[in-house]
């Protein structure tokens, strides 16, 4: 696998001015997994997450590789601690999300 | 269609990178390096770029993520593709007087497609169908429609199923994409697609943008035409076979009511998901919406979770989705539920075991209430 090429849960943020629905408007190749007010869920490829940070159509908060969020998920199902996935804040501003 | 990502970089000074910047070879130029530009092409544009001298490296896509999901599914209490077949087979052989297993249909990979015939004779004129699982991810998703035919079943004697099994049908097909599931468990657990061979060397289309009302007339994010995405629609509308087999089934049976779960979010969903527009018939619209705040508040009453009833495109635009196709195609009440949890924080598709069964506690009034509704005798 090449860096490029890395899976990655990120935060998309649309620049002052833009809204999420124009964001998810558009074409860009990224698994949405929540959608909430002012930002998206998001997995993609590290090469597509820079590619949108260098268009400047969202600002990317890298939340984990996949391969780390996997890991830390099931982690905290088998201990049943609270260790959350990604920053603390990540779950502030969802109304919802996800996958139809 | 692009068709593959490559980094392309060039030793010879007769092919120099800037050229491909400005000649007009049609390429979409994603990075660029000091000494490599990273773009989406076509194959043969990829050819092309090789015999004007550049070294083309293609990137893929995804890279499965091998694990012990192998194991650990059915150490985690969720069926496997395997357990579910012998746990529908059981439970049909145990009520062999209401309940029949039905092969559906096939997958791409030639798995059958189960669904469970739960209902006192065949060819009631009032049928209702549960689906599960059209994303393979979704695990949550197989286990609340299977545990429903399970109640179902072990509830057949009392009120009110035994009046409904008298009366009516229900239809359960508790994993629509069984290799999809099966490639979560044993190689990428966050695979969404079903397995098809895409031309070009991608793989996968979503079968829940593959049903045939105004199918393909998004190109997004969330329901794209590019067959390396998530959401890809396909080739056309119907051409994968797990959405044929429900296709089918619905068509066949006039199935009065479809209720489809996934996951995750906690979201009720009612028609039209391809358009923000409402449902133009005021009466539809209201008996949907009615429908999905009831469900809101069913579930809401069992362990106080909270799931928002709303319009489908409210989350996010998709075309060709099952619902969209259920009412728009047969006009009958059609609701897709988005299962927990509520967000990645809590697992989001990897929702873990022990939650399986409050969920399927809270949903449990609800898809009865589900039931009821549509199996109710026509008023007047
Ligand atoms: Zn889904």
């Amino acid at each position: 696998m090449t860096e490029g090429d890395e899976r990655w849960i990120a935060r998309l943020t649309p620049p002052a001015g833009r809204d999420v629905a124009a964001l998810l408007g558009m074409s860009l190749a990224v698994d949405v997994w929540e959608r909430h007010v002012d930002s998206l869920v998001v997995a993609a490829s590290a090469a597509q997450l820079a590619e949108l940070e260098r268009r400047g159509m969202a600002e990317v908060d890298r939340w984990a590789t996949q391969g780390e969020y996997e890991a830390q998920v099931r982690n905290r199902a088998a201990t049943g601690d609270g260790a959350e996935p990604g920053p603390a804040g990540a779950a502030k501003g969802g109304e919802q999300s996800d996958a139809i | 269609m692009a068709s593959l990502i490559a980094r392309v970089t060039s030793s010879s000074a007769r092919s120099p990178l800037t050229r491909l910047l400005t000649a007009p070879l049609g390429l979409d130029v994603w990075e660029v390096g000091p000494d490599h530009v990273v773009l989406q092409a076509e194959e043969v544009q990829a050819d092309r770029l090789e015999a004007m001298g550049y070294l083309v490296e293609q990137l893929q896509m995804t890279e499965p993520y091998v694990s012990a999901f192998a194991t650990e599914a059915a150490a985690a209490g969720y069926h496997t593709v395997a357990t579910l077949e012998q746990d529908l087979r059981r439970l049909a052989d145990g009520h062999p007087e209401i309940a029949e297993l039905v092969e559906i249909g096939r997958s791409v990979e030639g798995r059958p497609l189960w669904a469970l015939r739960i209902g006192e004779r065949r060819g009631s004129a009032r049928k209702v169908a549960f689906f599960g699982c059209h994303h393979a991810r979704e695990w949550i998703s197989v286990e609340v429609p299977y545990r429903l035919a399970e109640h179902l079943l072990d509830n057949s004697s009392s009120e009110p199923v035994q009046g409904w099994l008298q009366q009516g049908e229900v239809w359960v097909a508790p994993m629509v994409n069984p290799d999809g599931h099966e490639h979560t468990r044993t190689t990428d657990r966050l695979w969404r697609k079903n397995r098809r061979r895409n031309e070009r060397g991608s793989i996968g289309v979503d079968p829940n943008r593959n049903y045939g009302y105004m199918w393909g007339t998004l190109d997004v994010s969330t329901s794209s035409h590019v067959p390396s995405d998530q959401t890809y629609v396909g080739p056309r509308a119907f051409s994968e076979p797990e959405v044929r087999a429900v296709r089918d089934l619905v068509a066949r049976q006039l199935i009065g009511g479809v209720l489809s779960y996934h996951s995750y979010s906690q979201l009720v969903l009612y028609p039209w998901g391809y358009t923000d527009d409402a449902i133009e018939d005021e009466a539809d619209l209201s008996s949907m919406r009615g429908l999905a705040e009831d469900i809101q508040d069913l579930v809401k009453g069992v362990h106080g979770t909270t799931y928002v009833a709303q319009q489908a495109s409210q989350l996010y635009p998709t075309a060709g989705d099952t619902t969209d196709w259920t009412y728009g195609e047969y006009d009958v009440p059609s609701l897709t539920i988005e299962l927990r949890p509520a967000s990645a924080l809590e697992g989001g598709f990897i929702l873990p075991a022990d939650q399986i069964e409050p969920c399927w506690e809270e949903n449990r009034p609800a898809a009865l209430e589900f039931i009821r509704r549509v199996l109710a005798p026509p008023q007047g």
